[in-house]
């Protein structure tokens, strides 16, 4: 393999992976910045529960979203200097904006609602939660002008072979930006609905006690889940208005990653139906009192199967996005041959499966660690615990003043 | 105004080698001061609400280097390759130690996440610490330095500077943290990372000239120097005093001194990458108003967590 076919299967593998965790991060924060906000106006404990426990979920993913998002950020350096030198006086910018502005509060923000648990006034508590989610989605929001301007390089001019801003705000409004992420978002939580969904109907499934919790949380999670499928759908239409020529051929067929366009069309409407049957079975319970009895069992073990569906058909996307694009880096302007940097192939190749390795496992660990949490239930619960009374031996702080 | 951009860099590098110097610290050090599971776990209460706050520092100097200085930021990660593989390598082993150490009960599992936690919080310090010890020696602008250079003795030996004096802020930084019955567990480690930062600063001073390390601007970066080693000195004195928050600014000074010290001695080379003015003006217009609201959230976050821990603090690492 040549040094620019090493680089580009680094470059999808981190961001494939990076955008496995974000996508969940995204869809969950706004249900849990929901539910706690719930829980500050009742102060019910049944709504603490519902926001510590989704919480919990929340925060371990985010965890490897973070570590591999910095493994990201340190690819355009490392491999792409003729991207960097072509166009870093302009896409840089957003990219630069974006840690500051958004991750800058971001991960200050975080630090203090998971840590700030008890200490903080509940309203000050509930502020930052919306505040984290609020960042995250700027954050989504400047990486995707920094990625829309790869796909239809606007706003530019290009001197002595270098690119430099001439219109910021066309860089802003570009629609290859804009439209990207009004259907990321909505596909985001469609992930994070689609999750809940799984987590509940397993816990249907084992007959577990706390039906109340996991009937609350269903039905935030189908509310969530029909009303994104729809914006995730009539979203991913609307982009087909500013596909590039070249990209419209791959969505023609006939290209290897061809396939991933099928694959979101069908499962975008399967989705939609999916969740709008589920919500004519809320009315009032109806999903319990369906018979046979064998048939419910049927669906709930079909939520519990397809649960990493959506995590497919996003990678998929993502693959027909940025492949299609090739042989272009900066659309129409640099090619990635020109844009890599002239590394021997060993190196390049050895960081690969560094990385690769690293996050193969990590990302396992992280997904096991995230399904324990979620099959112990709503107890015992690690978020927002000051360590009184957890059962392991290991008392931490309680008792020592 | 091309000052200014160095100026928010090295602001932003500081403010990385002072906070998240004192977490990697205590990490290093995390199976040393902490004896059993329990007080392991303490001291991971103890760092928990500084590490996100603390690690993005280091996020947004590599946004700032990408959007200000995108010249320089090629020529430094295809120069220095490997040490900056390393460095994130090492990042994110770190993080995902604490974030996984407790989440399972089984003691196993804890000991092998502590001791991620407690290699990986030293090689990040010490590829750190080559980065600027290769910085010093100037910055290629095209290809790689060789192995003797990139890994020579003389990388090396800032290599274990910082590690060095990263070790001796975190201790401090859990004598300030811990309860007052533990505080005692951190003297050890202040006492001989202490002594072991001001060898090291002694043998980088006589080094630099034998080495014959080009510095640009060799005065200034040799006051940080001296600087750096007052400040443990002093540190060590303010320690054994009981006066733990004066402690800990002293060894702040000296956590902050490599990188400044770097920064002084090569900063006509470092200005050669920045982006056009174009870009700047357009920064300045988005990112610099919003700095003062930085420092304010990230002064707000040390404020709620100034206390030491203890009975109702918030567990999770
Ligand atoms: C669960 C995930 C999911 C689902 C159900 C869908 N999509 Fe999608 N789609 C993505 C996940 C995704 C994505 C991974 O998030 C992408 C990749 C880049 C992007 O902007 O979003 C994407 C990109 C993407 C693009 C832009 C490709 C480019 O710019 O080159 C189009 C035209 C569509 N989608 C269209 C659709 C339509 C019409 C759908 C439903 C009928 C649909 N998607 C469902
Ligand atoms: C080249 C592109 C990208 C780079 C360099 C990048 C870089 C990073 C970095 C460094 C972090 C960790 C920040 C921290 O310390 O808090 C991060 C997290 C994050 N990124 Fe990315 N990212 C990229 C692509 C994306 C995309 C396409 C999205 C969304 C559409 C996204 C959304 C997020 C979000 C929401 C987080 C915080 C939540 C989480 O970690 O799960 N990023 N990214
Ligand atoms: C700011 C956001 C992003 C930027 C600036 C960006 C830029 C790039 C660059 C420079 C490459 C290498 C050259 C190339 O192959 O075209 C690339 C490739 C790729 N990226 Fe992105 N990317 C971004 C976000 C993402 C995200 C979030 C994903 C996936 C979840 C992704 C998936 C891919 C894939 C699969 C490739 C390999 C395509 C190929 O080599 O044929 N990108 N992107």
């Amino acid at each position: 393999m040549s040094v620019l076919d090493l680089s580009r299967l680094q470059f999808a593998l981190t961001a494939i992976f990076h955008f496995l965790f974000v996508v969940l991060t995204l869809g969950l924060a706004p249900i849990v910045a929901f539910l706690q906000t719930r829980w500050a106006v009742t102060g019910k404990e049944i709504h603490e529960r519902l926001t510590r426990f989704w919480g919990q979920l929340y925060i371990v993913n985010y965890a490897m979203g973070i570590v591999v998002g910095l493994a990201m950020e340190f690819q355009f350096g490392l491999h792409w200097s003729g991207l960097m030198t072509f166009a870093g006086d302009v896409f840089g910018a957003p990219l630069a904006t974006e840690t500051l502005v958004a991750f800058f509060l971001e991960s200050t923000f975080l630090g203090m609602w998971i840590f700030g648990w008890g200490r903080l006034n509940r309203w000050v508590h509930t502020t930052l939660i919306w505040l984290v989610v609020l960042t995250a989605y700027l954050s989504a929001y400047w990486v995707m002008v920094a990625n829309g301007f790869l796909q239809d390089p606007v706003g530019h001019v290009v001197e002595n072979g270098v690119a430099r801003i001439d219109d910021f705000g066309a860089l802003l409004t570009n629609p290859q930006a804009v439209g990207a992420l009004l259907h990321i978002v909505p596909v985001c939580l469609l992930t994070g609905s689609v999750v809940m969904v799984g987590i509940c109907s397993w816990h249907f499934l084992r007959g577990t006690p706390d039906v109340d919790f996991f009937r609350r949380s269903l039905r935030v999670a189908v509310v969530v889940g029909a009303v994104s499928s729809v914006f995730a759908v009539g979203n991913g239409y609307a982009q087909f208005g500013y596909l590039t020529d070249e990209k419209s051929q791959v969505f023609d067929g006939g290209h290897w990653v061809s396939f991933a366009w099928p694959l979101m069309e069908i499962s975008g409407t399967l989705y939609m139906m999916i969740f709008f049957g589920l919500a004519f079975f809320l009315i009032k319970n109806a999903f319990d009192r369906a018979r046979p009895a064998w048939l419910r069992r049927f669906w709930h073990r079909f939520y519990v199967w397809t649960l990493p569906w959506p995590f497919v058909v996003v990678a998929c996307g993502w693959l027909l996005r940025e492949v299609g694009r090739q042989p272009w880096v900066v659309y129409g302007e640099l090619t990635t041959a020109e844009a890599v940097s002239d590394h021997a192939a060993g190196t390049v190749l050895t960081s690969l499966v560094l990385f690769g390795l690293l996050f193969a496992t990590l990302a396992v660990l992280d997904w096991w660690l995230i399904a324990r949490l979620a099959r112990r239930g709503p107890h015992d619960l690690v978020l927002g615990s000051d360590g009184i009374g957890r059962e392991e031996p290991e008392f931490v702080l309680a008792g020592k003043d | 105004m091309d000052v200014l951009w160095l100026g928010l860099l090295g602001l932003l590098v500081t403010g990385w080698s002072v906070l998240d110097g004192a977490v990697l610290g205590l990490g290093a050090s995390l199976r040393r001061i902490g004896r059993d599971g329990p007080e392991r776990r303490l001291l991971l209460t103890a760092l928990g609400p500084f590490l996100l706050g603390g690690e993005v520092w280091l996020v947004a100097t590599f946004g700032i280097l990408i959007g200000a200085f995108p010249g320089l930021e090629k020529d430094l990660l295809s120069a220095y390759y490997p040490v900056v593989v390393g460095l994130v390598a090492s990042w994110i082993l770190r993080d995902i130690g604490i974030w996984f150490r407790s989440r399972r009960p089984s003691p196993s599992w804890r000991r092998g996440w502590e001791r991620v936690v407690v290699v990986a919080s030293t090689t990040m310090p010490f590829a750190w610490g080559l980065l600027l010890g290769n910085v010093v020696q100037g910055v290629p602008t095209d290809g790689r330095p060789g192995v003797e250079t990139l890994f020579g003795p003389y990388s090396l030996l800032w290599g274990a500077v910082v590690v060095a004096v990263f070790t001796l802020h975190g201790a401090v930084f859990a004598a300030l943290r811990l309860p007052p019955g533990h505080r005692t567990r951190t003297a050890v480690t202040v006492r001989r990372s202490g002594m072991a930062a001001l060898a090291l600063l002694a043998a980088v001073a006589v080094a630099t000239p034998v080495f014959g390390a080009g510095l640009d601007r060799p005065l200034p970066a040799a006051v940080l120097g001296v600087a750096a080693a007052a400040a443990v000195l002093l540190a060590l004195r303010l320690y054994e005093r009981g006066r733990d928050g004066w402690a800990y600014v002293c060894t702040a000074v000296a956590a902050a001194a490599p990188v400044l010290a770097a920064g002084v001695a090569s900063a006509p080379r470092l200005l050669d990458g920045l982006a056009t003015s174009g870009t700047l003006d357009l920064l300045a217009v988005v990112v610099a108003p919003l700095v003062p609201v930085l420092l304010a959230v990230q002064a707000w976050m040390w404020w709620t967590f100034r206390h030491r821990v203890g009975v109702g603090s918030a567990v999770f690492f």
